[in-house]
């Protein structure tokens, strides 16, 4: 049966038509900086389904823009799984030609080539070559191509976390070389007020400046909580990172400057210095003690001196990290499909960006896992590419990765 | 007090001093929009009515304000009048200016700040301290000279002018570089605040902007960059911590001590991406003594003793704001002592040098290598602030400083 199976589905998997579908996701922009965002790539991967008599819908999420979700049900005996891969991408910055798709030697170039148009594409192929083959599937397989992951936003992950489809395993398809991730790190971010007294600036004795409040903090930043940072280790992403990313400072009154809504700058002591950070958190360590070690931290900086004040924001951006097990099914199936595949198992890894993938195993608890075609290296950049003998591989491992999880109906 | 004098001091008069005033008050002129020319034509027409000579002067097309803010330069007048005497020299320059800054509150003002309404011997309004009241008393002393008819050994001259309030790139700065000042004082009286004691002294001010450059990278992997913002934190504490308690040691007998204060920060595009360049505003307040090489030198040495702790980075040192040199005039100068002598004479009280703690049009006159001092009605306390005010005894006490030191310093036939 195992056997026949993969006779078959390597012949029904054909290299030319996955390239043309992921070329033709490639020429469709699905920017941020262009009017019509991800309506006619949803649109168009919409119309593709349907032409294979598979059950696809627009889920609509914000301002007229939709997920796509298409389905191939199962009999109901089996886990359900989904493929979810986010249908935006970054706009073209300085690259050339970014929607004309072009191939040369083994390299598909444009935006979104790997990041993850790729991606999307093959797991696309991968339920068309189910359907086509008529494998019958125990459990549900479930295509999500989402809005938003590289506006930073995620609207359309967490609208699934929120309205579903939620499924009992999922794989998020960004490129990972082709190994598996089983972790990658969360998002925290705080804003970090400090708050002084504004006196005129020929007389800063008097006043308290708060940008001095904020210089002290994050020089205890990289001094002390940086060091203790590395001391945490994960065993697949190693330690916690932090970044100051952000500062400004001035006083009230010349906000407007600043802000460059006037060419005015008075001479006065700063009142308002706002620092942000961004913490790349691993799994076992929680917002609220990461909250706790900055509010630690401001509060060291502020009882040495007179008159400041500081509060530590949560931004509320919620961005977890993800982690499954490696012994998990769901790990075990792919690692097992990539040596099928590639006759190769490279070791379980992690990834170092954040993607939705931690929406669905941080907040709806999905088990998930990352593994992709391509190399992150080239994403958002000039050159993005997308080497083309792994679109047929990757289109392999889903279609083996589905028939294990779901289950096939005798 | 000789004849001379006393026929001088018997025409200034209480009444028309208080009159003026008002209508100096009346006469509109906050910055922004700091248009002078209902105010220059009040001083204007005081002066022509004495038989002085004098104009309005317009900047032209080519004067140009740092300040993008929209004034037309056809509408900043300031005035010049003249007193010639026997000959040319010497010369004295009295200079106050006629802008003044707005009014953000008029509901909080005890009377309509553009009233010049009057209190309890004081008149209120914007610009009675700063500077209106100094305007009055240098136009009204001048105009005292000149109908008690005085033959001056030299020449004297009045300059009620405009765009004080915004660094006097139309006003003060571009009547000196265009040579508007001839013949070329030898005396400077700025009338500013000082509650009609006499100041020698006056702090100057530079602007710098400080650029650190790190290395940019993606915020999930800091490692790979070079965090901007770390490094200007910890130049800023090297200024908190070393820099600022050596100033606070720098003193001079008349002035506060130097200062530095880091007035802005701004840094990072993204808070998911480590910040390559790193900006940072330094107000420095300096005392005589010090200078713009010095400063900066003396930030550069703090920029490479950060370097030699941590590791070398590049960074820029730009300056933003450079408006003229401290004041320092010696107290034994004769243009100092001749006031001194006049203040006591004219209050009663015993005068000593001040310094002038705030900033005036007096730090672009140090180049030319003469004495300069402040003086001029009203506690500096109620500039700029809401009831400012000027007390009519100080005012003609001022009008009467200025025409006796005018006297004594020129001299007169």
């Amino acid at each position: 049966m195992e056997k026949m199976n993969k006779n078959i589905i390597n012949q029904a998997i054909n290299e030319a038509e996955v390239l043309e579908i992921v070329r033709d996701l490639v020429k469709i922009p699905s920017h941020w900086a262009q009017e019509k965002r991800e309506i006619p790539i949803a649109n168009h991967l919409n119309d593709l389904f349907e032409s294979e008599g598979i059950d696809v819908y627009l889920q609509e999420v914000i301002d007229g823009r939709s997920n796509v979700i298409a389905t191939l049900k199962g009999t109901g005996e089996g886990p359900s799984l989904m493929f979810n891969g986010h249908i935006d991408t970054v706009p073209p910055f300085g690259m050339e030609h970014p929607f004309d798709a072009i191939v040369k030697e083994n390299k598909l170039y444009g935006r979104g080539a790997v990041d993850m148009k790729s991606g999307v594409g093959t797991m696309a192929y991968a339920l068309i070559i189910l359907k086509r083959l008529g494998i019958k599937l125990k459990g549900d397989v479930v295509f999500a191509g989402v809005i938003d992951e590289d506006a930073a936003g995620s609207a359309g992950a967490r609208y699934i976390v929120e309205h579903g489809p939620i499924t009992d395993y999922a794989i998020v398809t960004e490129p990972t070389k082709f190994r598996t991730a089983a972790a990658h790190k969360g998002m925290v971010e705080f804003e970090i007020a400090f708050k002084g007294r504004s006196v005129h600036s020929s007389v800063p004795d008097k006043g308290v400046n708060a940008i001095y409040a904020a210089a002290d903090f994050v020089s205890k930043v990289e001094q002390k909580l940086i060091p203790k940072y590395n001391e945490i280790k994960h065993p697949l992403l190693d330690s916690p990172t932090i970044n100051v990313g952000l500062i400004q400072g001035c006083a009230q009154a010349n906000k407007v400057f600043l802000l460059g809504k006037s060419e005015t700058f008075a001479g006065i002591v700063p009142d308002i210095c706002n620092v942000y950070v961004d913490i790349r958190n691993t799994p076992n360590q929680t917002v609220e003690q990461i909250q706790v070690d900055f509010e630690d931290l401001a509060r060291q900086v502020v009882s040495t001196r007179n008159d400041v004040e500081v509060i530590v924001n949560y931004i509320p951006r919620v961005h977890p990290a993800m982690e499954i097990d490696v012994n998990n099914e769901l790990v075990v199936t792919v690692q097992n499909n990539i040596k099928k595949v590639t006759g190769n198992m490279p070791s379980v890894g992690g990834e170092t960006y954040w993607a939705d993938s931690g929406l669905l195993s941080g907040i709806a608890k999905i088990p998930t896992l990352v593994f992709g075609p391509g190399d992150i290296g080239t994403a958002h950049s000039d050159h993005e590419y997308i080497e083309i003998d792994q679109l047929a591989n990757a289109t392999k491992v889903y279609v083996l990765t589905a028939m294990d999880i779901c289950g096939v109906s005798e | 007090m000789g004849t001379v004098e006393q026929k001088v001091l018997s025409m200034i008069v209480e009444l028309e001093i208080v009159e003026f005033m008002q209508e100096l008050i009346r006469a509109k002129s906050p910055y922004p929009p700091g248009d002078t020319r209902e105010v220059a034509d009040v001083c204007l027409r005081k002066l022509n009515e004495a038989g002085i000579g004098a104009e309005l002067l317009y900047p032209g097309p080519e004067v140009k304000s740092k300040f993008d803010d929209g004034v037309k330069n056809n509408h900043i007048p300031s005035v010049l009048g003249i007193l010639n005497g026997t000959q040319e020299k010497p010369v004295l320059l009295l200079n106050a200016h006629i802008d003044t800054v707005s009014v953000e509150d008029p509901e909080k003002w005890k009377h309509n700040p553009f009233s010049g309404a009057i209190e309890e011997g004081y008149i209120y309004g914007r610009g009675a301290g700063d500077d209106k009241g100094s305007v009055c008393a240098q136009v009204m002393a001048t105009v005292a000279l000149a109908r008690a008819g005085v033959k001056l050994n030299g020449t004297l001259l009045v300059n009620p002018v405009a765009d004080e309030e915004a660094s006097a790139y139309r006003g003060t700065q571009w009547l000196l570089e265009a040579g508007y000042y001839k013949p070329t004082p030898d005396y400077l009286i700025i009338g500013e605040q000082t509650d009609n004691r006499l100041s020698v002294a006056e702090r100057a001010e530079l602007w710098v902007e400080v650029t650190i450059k790190g290395q940019a990278a993606h915020g999930a992997m800091p490692w790979e960059g070079d965090n901007a913002i770390v490094r200007a934190s910890r130049f800023i504490t090297l200024i908190d911590i070393d820099l600022a308690p050596r100033l606070k040691a720098r003193t001079h007998p008349y002035l506060p001590h130097s200062t530095v204060n880091v007035s802005k920060i701004h840094a990072g595009i993204n808070r998911n991406a480590v910040p390559e360049i790193c900006k940072i505003f330094i107000d420095r307040r300096y005392i005589p003594g010090e200078n713009r090489e010095s400063i900066i030198k003396e930030l550069e040495e703090l920029l490479n003793k950060l370097a030699e702790e941590t590791t070398p980075f590049e960074w820029e040192i730009e300056v933003i704001t450079d408006p003229g040199s401290p004041v320092d005039t010696d107290p034994e100068e004769p243009l100092v002592k001749t006031m001194l002598n006049v203040i006591e004479e004219v209050s009663g009280e015993k005068a000593e040098p001040t310094g002038y703690r705030q900033g005036s049009d007096g730090k672009y006159f140090p180049k030319l290598g003469i004495p300069i001092v402040h003086y001029g009605p009203s506690d500096p306390a109620v500039g700029h602030a809401t009831n400012e005010r000027v007390s009519i005894e100080q005012l003609v006490e001022a009008t009467k400083v200025y025409a006796l030191s005018a006297l004594r310093i020129l001299g007169h036939s």
